[in-house]
């Protein structure tokens, strides 16, 4: 899933509620096991029954369609991973650990998955390299706030816009705009970035951490803004350099979103397609594959049959993600900053 | 402010100033290519590919009037068993009114879903909604990944396969991470005796919460909405994979950008059609930009 | 608020009236059914040849039998002509039955496939008296049309023999089809600006140093470096025709025919390339699509057909016969470039070792030498993914005019059907520069396929047909007699003498048959048409199919438009000019070797073993 825009903004204020609510979920799981449940039953009046109609009549239809579309899809996933379709008999059939055992040949012996490892990595990489350096630049806008207007509508728009489209236009542009540009200039032909294999796949990463450098900058910003005035001026009154107070108010301050962004960036490792099936279709040259994009091109060229195999495979992704995430945002959590 | 305004300025150095070129340089970078993908739109096949820089007039509007009428796709009809049937002709009209269902139906529902659930959650006191409070957390910080294939399965054996009301169900789910975080905290944050006195005059709970309680919210609802129909608008993906039959406007401009054949075969065509769809998304950011980026950014929640 | 509510009600208003304005549409291609008449449908392939000839022979056919009755109440035939390009590859094959068409026009197909093993539950019609009554035969009728006395030849008569034999069943003599069109690909090259420059070899003795008929300032250098003139005050036409110049032979090796003064080796054709690139034109343009980047795979199949001759490469579809020139692997001396060969007699048991002729390994040298030097080729055009053949065919077309400053193009690697692909580039030609752009008044031509060795200078030249097509009746909705007969005449109707005219005028290329034109009907044709005639008539064709039953169980592996006759490197290389400009490292020895190696004796007897005796 592609992160969305707003997420951003409310992290830090949210924060607290989900931190709260994780809290109160722990403890009840804890309650269940240790059967320490002290619920105070009390009598429901008329009022509350009356109340408790419309709650469940109101809730009836979300619960049911998280049932099914939440709870039945991923139990589903899991029923899938132990299924192979009968084409014949157009059913499922139940198949053991066939499917586990053909990712985990495939895996030693197919490139393939190698290759989508090493791109997903390194796209996941890039970005985590490049978040100081996106940190840097936001906080100067931030300090300097000329043009804060100006950067807030720039930044924002290729948010909205699709990125099919400006994905295809930048596809044109640097096989057709930019060798022109060179020819013209220095009489130098290099032929189509996206083409050629040798700038192949810096232009897909430059384009993806070009576009996710605005998008970062836009969303510290916004969280910078958010920074009480009073503690700024409080620190200036104090005399604190502008590194003193990135360090010790600002970092400080955003660092529940610059955490959030981290982990959640995690489940983006697998899900990632770098712009690929925007620029190629299903024609992507398999050298660059990410998971997110095999995935998703597997996805939309499979057939039933190929479904339970698919399954496993986004099984085995979870069970790799969903720990990694957790570790770190229990250790992300441990090692904050604090303001001082 | 006198004093501040005095800091700002003594602010200013070299280095500062350095940074701040580099980063409008970049801003203006990421509009390079558009506005040139602009210019190509404008041009004939044998301008774009022989002067792809150029600047050269008269334009060519004729280039959209080409993407109105031959932006079109062609979804073939399987049977049951797989045999084919027909070949459907879709035309940017259909498209218009798939995306309609899709981009502002779908969105509707998903945004009033996470609205009312929210509310409730928010507003009575029962395990319920604890519950479904605790589930929109985890679901928000657990990531699953691929499950494309389970849901397809399940859409299709629901029969909600290439079924636009089947998407809308899909679509209606409470988990709406943020969005529902958003409307839960606004609720809470609405003081209790507005509906007490209301509930005393005899208002059931239903009215309360149609009459009273949305109405308060229906500033924030159309803007997560028209975030969501945004978010929708642009999505190619989605109908791909679960209604490919009934495109609309976003899938088939993938398919229109991928083709080699028919009028998609000129590149000056493909861009016309690029900024044709883009179009719409950039009115309503015209109108609304204020409102959207400060809803984005904390605006929406500043008390 | 108001604002956004606002525009959610304009984006209703909009979309519904849009939607109402758009309900009014009509497909301007969709023909309207005629009542009063029969309709014969006819699905026809949406590819380079278009549909424009098509509807030529549908109004004539119309008009020749609008008075006859095939329904009741009916009079005359309403032929429904539905272009797509779903009539290509395995789809073909697998929803044949679900369309309504009566007239199939495939491409890409599998034919044999098609007809299936029980000729009598084939989903395609039996057509063997279309094929074997006189052209001027009528099924509708029932006698001979009087006005076609002349033609009293069959189909089969005129069939091109090599597609005769794979159309018709080994052991009935049944045909289930006929073949659609004649294709192949080539170096397409401008006339005029090949005359301009002086772009031609000169007979020995003649020429500049290098031996092209104009040196790097345009004059024209007759014999022993004579300047007879300068291209500024003196014609190629003047040169030739009594200026003192003479042009080389060529790759057939005789004078006064259709290739004089073309490149008659490799080596001359990459030294013609770097002269046209020293003399500021652009030598060759190709799509960079990566699609279409395979067309260099068909290019590169041409010079291997054309190396080994009709005969030796076809014992790659037959199997059957003595292979004179494989190469002995471990002969190569890499200093040289050179390699010793040896024959052996083939048989389905050992037809892997065909694919170690020699002249796939020049074949593939040719691409690479190619690829790899880029004085030769438009490096920003040809590896540029999204360069469309359309985009190419458009710069090669207008480059020609000399007001744009375009840069002159001089070669294409194109389809022989390309004129006819390229139709609305002239066009939109005409239309901004005026009438003398007309494609009938533009000259274009087929380059001959240079000789790998200067020993091969002389022989004929060889060429392969491009892809399986055919036309076929639908089994499934042709049952009625009437529209039966209809669809049957229909396909005969398809080969009279004006039919194939006319496709040939109208497409710029042949049909797969014998015949011959007038010299009125010959004026009357443009100049790729009129070449691609000629060399119709002159050059000896393979057809890479055949009935051999290890070729027909794949014939993915054997044909020229087959995706794995090139592969190498464990089947990761697949398209030549990718693999070879991608992998500077792998020379074209390598990747030859690679090719066998991948193809040799284990992988033969795993993938064919039960055809094996």
């Amino acid at each position: 899933m592609r992160r969305k825009e707003k997420e951003w903004t409310l992290w830090d204020k949210l924060r607290q509620k989900i931190g709260r609510l994780w809290y109160e979920v722990k403890s009840r799981v804890y309650a269940l096991f240790t059967r320490n449940r002290k619920i105070k039953k009390t009598k429901p009046s008329h009022r509350r029954l009356k109340d408790g109609i419309f709650v469940y009549l109101v809730l009836l239809f979300p619960i049911l369609q998280f049932c099914v579309f939440y709870i039945g899809v991923n139990v589903n996933s899991i029923v899938m991973a132990f299924q192979e379709y009968d084409v014949e008999a157009q059913n499922y059939l139940f198949a053991g650990w066939t499917n586990f055992k053909l990712i985990y040949t495939e895996f030693l012996s197919k490139s393939l998955f190698k290759i989508c490892l090493k791109n997903s990595l390194l796209s996941f990489l890039w970005i985590q390299l490049l978040s100081p350096l996106v940190l840097f630049f936001t906080f100067f806008i931030y300090k300097k706030f000329v043009g804060y207007r100006f950067f807030k509508v720039v930044l924002f728009l290729p948010t909205i816009i699709s990125t099919l489209i400006t994905v295809t236009v930048y596809k044109y542009f640097c096989n057709m705009g930019i060798p022109w540009v060179l020819e013209q200039a220095f009489g130098v032909k290099i032929g189509g970035l996206l083409s050629s294999n040798r700038t192949r796949y810096g232009a897909v990463m430059f384009y993806y951490m070009w576009l996710s450098f605005g998008t970062l900058m836009l969303m510290y910003l916004g969280c910078m803004n958010g920074i009480s005035e009073s503690i700024v001026e409080s620190a200036k009154l104090e005399g604190a350099t502008s590194m003193q107070e990135f360090f010790h108010i600002t970092f400080p301050m955003i660092y529940p979103t610059f955490s959030t962004l981290f982990y959640t960036s995690i489940a983006g490792i697998f899900t990632n397609q770098i712009n690929l099936f925007s620029i190629w279709g299903p024609d992507a040259d398999s050298s660059l594959w990410t998971f997110g994009y095999y995935m998703y091109r597997e996805v939309s060229l499979a057939t039933e049959s190929g479904y339970p195999y698919l399954s496993t495979l986004g099984i085995l992704m979870t069970l790799v993600v969903a720990p990694l995430t957790f570790f770190f945002r229990w250790s992300l959590d441990k090692i904050g900053p604090s303001v001082e | 402010m006198r004093n501040s305004v005095k800091t700002k300025k003594s602010n200013i150095s070299p280095f500062r100033i350095i940074i701040f070129v580099l980063l409008v340089v970049y801003t203006l970078t990421l509009f390079v290519p558009l506005i040139w993908g602009l210019n190509i739109s404008l041009k004939t096949n044998l301008d774009a590919v022989a002067y792809p820089f150029s600047v050269k007039l008269p334009f060519e509007w004729g280039n959209y009037a080409t993407v109105f009428n031959e932006f079109k796709v062609g979804i073939n009809i399987y049977g049951a068993g797989g045999e084919f049937i027909k070949t459907n002709m879709y035309y940017m009209e259909h498209m218009l009114w798939f995306t309609f269902l899709y981009a502002v139906c779908c969105s509707f529902v998903n945004i009033a879903v996470i609205c009312v659930t929210a509310y409730i959650t928010a507003r009575f006191n029962f395990k319920i909604c604890k519950v479904i409070d605790s589930i929109v957390i985890i679901a928000m910080i657990l990531p699953i990944v691929g499950s494309m294939a389970s849901e397809l399965r399940i859409m299709r054996a629901l029969g909600f396969y290439n079924s636009l009301l089947g998407m809308m169900i899909m679509k209606a789910n409470f988990l709406g991470g943020t969005n529902f975080l958003i409307f839960n905290a606004t609720f809470r944050g609405m003081p209790k005796d507005f509906t007490e006195a209301a509930q005393i005059d005899g208002a059931s709970n239903l009215t309360v919460m149609l009459k009273i309680i949305l109405p308060l919210a229906k500033n924030m609802f159309f803007t997560l909405w028209l975030l969501l129909f945004i978010q929708f608008w642009n999505d190619y993906q989605t109908p791909l994979l679960y209604f490919p039959n009934k495109p609309t406007l976003s899938y088939g401009l993938y398919r229109f950008t991928q083709a080699t054949t028919g009028a998609g075969k000129e590149f000056p065509i493909k861009m016309a059609a690029c900024f044709m769809l883009m179009l719409p998304i950039l009115v309503i950011f015209l109108f609304t930009s204020e409102k959207l980026i400060g809803n984005v950014s904390m605006g929406g929640l500043k008390e | 608020m108001k604002k956004i509510r606002m525009i959610f009600v304009t984006v209703l208003c909009v979309l519904l009236a849009v939607s109402a304005a758009g309900c009014t549409r009509t497909n301007p291609n969709d023909e309207k059914i005629n009542e009063n008449a029969t309709q014969l449908l006819v699905g026809n392939f949406d590819g380079g040849y278009g549909d424009a000839w098509l509807k030529e022979v549908k109004k004539r056919f119309e008009e020749k039998y609008k008075d006859v009755s095939f329904e009741e109440g009916k009079t005359g035939v309403q032929v429904l002509i539905d272009s797509s390009d779903k009539y290509s590859g395995s789809a073909v094959n697998q929803q044949i039955v679900t369309w309504p068409q009566h007239v199939i026009l495939a491409e890409n197909i599998d034919y044999w496939q098609i007809v299936g093993t029980n000729s009598k539950r084939s989903k395609v019609t039996e057509i063997t008296d279309v094929v074997t009554t006189p052209l001027n035969y009528d099924f509708i009728t029932g006698e001979n049309d009087p006005a076609l006395t002349d033609e009293t030849d069959t189909i089969a008569d005129i069939m091109n023999p090599s597609m005769n034999a794979y159309f018709k069943q080994e052991k009935s003599d049944k045909y289930f089809g006929v073949p659609f069109y004649e294709a192949t690909v080539g170096f397409v090259y401008d006339i005029d600006l090949f005359e301009e420059y002086g772009f031609f070899y000169c007979a020995p003795g003649y020429g500049d140093a290098a031996g092209f008929a104009q040196d790097m300032s345009g004059n024209w250098i007759g014999q022993s470096g004579a300047v007879l003139g300068n291209k500024s005050g003196m014609t190629f036409a003047q040169a030739t025709g009594g200026g003192g110049l003479k042009l080389s032979a060529g790759p057939d090796g005789k004078n006064g025919t259709y290739d004089d003064g073309m490149p008659a080796t490799y080596d001359e054709f990459f030294a013609l390339c770097e002269r046209i690139e020293a003399r500021g034109c652009e030598a060759l343009t190709w799509p960079g699509e990566r699609e279409i980047q395979r067309y260099l795979n068909y290019l590169a199949y041409n010079l291997w057909a054309d190396y080994e001759g009709k005969d030796q490469m076809q014992l790659n579809y037959s199997l059957s016969g003595t292979a004179t020139d494989l190469v002995k692997m471990d002969s190569f001396d890499a200093a040289t470039g050179t390699f010793e060969t040896y024959s052996q007699k083939i048989d389905n048991n050992n037809g892997y070792l065909l694919g170690s002729q020699a002249g796939k390994y020049y074949a593939v040298d040719f691409i690479s030498r190619l690829v790899r030097n880029e004085k030769c080729y438009d490096e920003n055009f040809c590896f540029t993914d999204g360069r469309t053949q359309y985009d190419t065919e458009t710069l090669f077309v207008n480059s020609a005019y000399p007001g744009d400053n375009l840069k002159s193009r001089a070669m294409l690697i194109d389809g022989s059907w390309w004129q006819s692909e390229a139709s609305k580039i002239f066009d939109d030609m005409v239309a901004t520069y005026g009438d003398e752009w007309k494609a009938e008044n533009r000259r274009f031509g087929m380059l001959a396929l240079p000789k790998a060795t200067r020993e091969k200078v002389g022989e004929s030249t060889t060429m392969a047909f491009n892809t399986a097509t055919a036309i076929l009746i639908n089994a499934k909705t042709t049952t009625d007699e009437k529209i039966l007969a209809l669809a049957k005449q229909f396909i005969k109707f398809m080969h009279t003498h004006e039919s194939l005219y006319q496709f040939n005028k109208i497409t710029g290329t042949a049909k797969p048959y014998a015949y011959t034109l007038s010299d009125a009907e010959q004026a009357t044709l443009t100049g790729v048409a009129k070449q691609n005639y000629e060399m119709h008539s002159s050059v000896d064709y393979v057809f890479s199919y055949s009935q051999n039953s290890i070729v027909k169980s794949d014939i993915q592996y054997f044909s020229m438009s087959g995706y794995y006759v090139f592969q190498a490197n464990d089947s990761q290389f697949e398209i030549l000019s990718l693999a070879l400009k991608e992998n500077p490292s792998w020379t074209s020895w390598d990747y030859f070797s690679s090719m066998v190696n991948d193809r040799g004796k284990s992988w033969w007897d795993t993938k064919f073993g039960s055809y094996l005796g």
